[in-house]
Parts: C-alpha cells; sequence; structure tokens
C-alpha cells in the first residue's frame, strides 16, 4: 500500500496515517507534507526509513531543496511518483 | 427541499404540485386520498398489499429521515411483514419497475437517494 | 488482498465542520446499495460520529445519527475505530454506539491490508 500525506507532521492526517503505515507499505510526502524536511527528528524518518519519500516538485515549490540536501532525505519526481503508484495495489490519500 | 420547482399538478382542484419525475413538491400535501390519486395517475389500485409497503416506507422515512433504496427495502418489509414479503419478487410484483422509486412517491417521499 | 471485492470508507472528519462526513457516509450507502460487502473505520474527529448521544443537527443540515443508524438496514454491520484516536480525541469507549469495534495499534495495518478498496474521507 502507498500512503500519500498531504499536511504537515504533527496533522491529524499525519497522526492518523502513522497508525495505518504498515511495515511494506511506502509513504509520499506532497503538498504541506513536504514540510517533513524541516523535522529531521519526525519519528516518519525513522519508521518508515528508506520506504519514504518527499516529491521533488512539491519541494522545489515550498523553498526546501536545501533542507532536503542537507539531510539527504530521499525525493521522487513525478515519474518516480507514477512509478510508485503503480507498484502498490492500494493508494491512500491523507488529507 | 422548498425550493423545487412545481412541474404539474396532480389534482388542479386542489393545487398539489408534483416535480417533473412526478413527487410531491410539499411533503405534507401528503394524505392517504392523495396517494390514491397518485397510484390512479400511474394506472395503479392500491390494495392492502400495497398499502401495508407504503406504511412500511412511510416508518422507514420517519426513522432514518432517508426513502429506503432496494436492500434496505427488502430487509424493512422482512422485519416489518415477515419472510414471505421480504423478498424482491414479492415488492416487484405489487410495484413493478422499481419498487422504491415507486413506494417513495406514493408515500409522499423525496426520491430515494441511493437509488440508482 | 482477498478473494472477494470489498470496500473500507474512512471517515476523519466530524458530522458538522464539512460534507465530509455526509460524503463518506453516501459513498458506502451506495456501494452496500450495489451489494458491496462495506465497512466503516472512523478515526480523528470522525470518532464524534459514533457517539450515541448526538442531538439534531446545526440549521439547515442533516442529522448524521438517523443515518448512522440506518446503516444496518444496508447491512453495514462492522463499525470500527482505532484505540489510539479514541485515546487522542479522549472519548470513552463507553460513550460510543453499541456495535462499534476497537482496533489495536498493532492490528491497524493489516487491518486495511484485507480491502480491496479504500475511500479516504
Amino acid at each position: 500500500m502507498l500512503h500519500i500525506l498531504t499536511k504537515a507532521p504533527g496533522s491529524d492526517a499525519a497522526q492518523q496515517m502513522q497508525q495505518a503505515v504498515g511495515c511494506e507499505d511506502a509513504v509520499l510526502l506532497i503538498e504541506e507534507g513536504v514540510q517533513a524536511a524541516l523535522k529531521p527528528h519526525w519519528e516518519g524518518w525513522q519508521d518508515y526509513h528508506s520506504r519514504i519519500y518527499l516529491l521533488a516538485e512539491d519541494v522545489s515549490a515550498s523553498g526546501l531543496g536545501e533542507m532536503v540536501d542537507a539531510h539527504v532525505f530521499p525525493t521522487v519526481d513525478m515519474n518516480g511518483f507514477v512509478s510508485l503508484t503503480e507498484h502498490h495495489l492500494q493508494t491512500v490519500t491523507w488529507y | 427541499m422548498s425550493d423545487v420547482k412545481i412541474y404539474r399538478y396532480l389534482d388542479s382542484s386542489k393545487k398539489i404540485g408534483l416535480d417533473p419525475e412526478g413527487y410531491l413538491v410539499e411533503q405534507s400535501a401528503w394524505s392517504k386520498s392523495v396517494a390514491e390519486l397518485l397510484a390512479s395517475d400511474e394506472g395503479l389500485v392500491l390494495t392492502d398489499e400495497h398499502w401495508e409497503l407504503i406504511d412500511v416506507v412511510r416508518d422507514f422515512y420517519q426513522r432514518y429521515e432517508m426513502a429506503p433504496a432496494m436492500r434496505p427495502l427488502v430487509k424493512a418489509t422482512k422485519n416489518a411483514l415477515g419472510e414471505e414479503k421480504g423478498t424482491s419478487i414479492y415488492l416487484m410484483t405489487l410495484f413493478p419497475g422499481s419498487p422504491p422509486k415507486r413506494i417513495a412517491r406514493l408515500a409522499g417521499l423525496p426520491k430515494p437517494t441511493n437509488c440508482l | 488482498m482477498t478473494d472477494s471485492e470489498n470496500l473500507l470508507v474512512i471517515i476523519r472528519h466530524a458530522p458538522y465542520s464539512s460534507n465530509l462526513l455526509r460524503e463518506g457516509l453516501d459513498a458506502a450507502l451506495v456501494a452496500a446499495a450495489f451489494g458491496q460487502p462495506v465497512d466503516l473505520l472512523f478515526l480523528g474527529q470522525g470518532i464524534m460520529a459514533l457517539l450515541k448521544e448526538q442531538g439534531s443537527g446545526a440549521p439547515g443540515q442533516k442529522a448524521s445519527l438517523p443515518t448512522m443508524d440506518m446503516l444496518e438496514m444496508y447491512d453495514i454491520e462492522n463499525l470500527w475505530t482505532s484505540e489510539a484516536s479514541l485515546a487522542a480525541i479522549g472519548v470513552p469507549s463507553a460513550a460510543l454506539r453499541d456495535n462499534v469495534r476497537l482496533l489495536e495499534p498493532e492490528a491497524m495495518s493489516a487491518f486495511m491490508q484485507q480491502y480491496s478498496h479504500i475511500l479516504n474521507f
């Protein structure tokens, strides 16, 4: 399952998503979700290590590119977004 | 909804307004004799068997504020009138076509919303 | 994945804050009217719809309680919530309707995996 988070870490949507993410699920942070780049200690980075991504377009739109580079957070572009959705049977968006 | 436009009158002398699909514009205009008029408007003569189903739907609406689609209508009929009558075949026999829509119309209720 | 098609509708918004509760319930009712097995999961503010002592709606709005009561007529019998969400908003489980079932934190993800379709409201 792919979980897409459109709200900032700490939001209701983020907390609800965190209840639901399974150990084989991937997480994609888009829109306000990319604010996770401002919180390197957010538990999501640890919990979903190697299966959590930021959407590159939204990172640059939010001006968070430097933060992402500094912490080497993984990003995907639009093509990566599409292939993530193709690799998972289910996509659930938390907004 | 009170902003529904009257499309035609069921009975011009009593000014009972119907919407384009034949449902009462004012639910409060409903009475047993209005139900008889609505039925004859569609060429149906109401028997006791028809009436008890109209009552089932009116009770359902009273309780849940929505007219039932087919499945819950069958279930409500089963609960109220027993296994024998709580079948879609029985409902189709009395109200051929779409029982949920036809009964809701005769019961003076809005069209069932989950009934496509 | 399971062999049969089933639907989980997740409801995360309170009765009168938006139309999302209404829309979620409508989606569940439409699917159920077509005979699809449907379960509901209430998280966060959505839990407010599970309180058994709800009053009638704000002016101009339909109350959600009659619709919640109606779910069983559509054979929607399983209403779920999570212990974590319940604790987060501080609602005691005694205040909930009788047929609500609680998910423990470790059961959540496996629970979600068993559905072929998930709609999130």
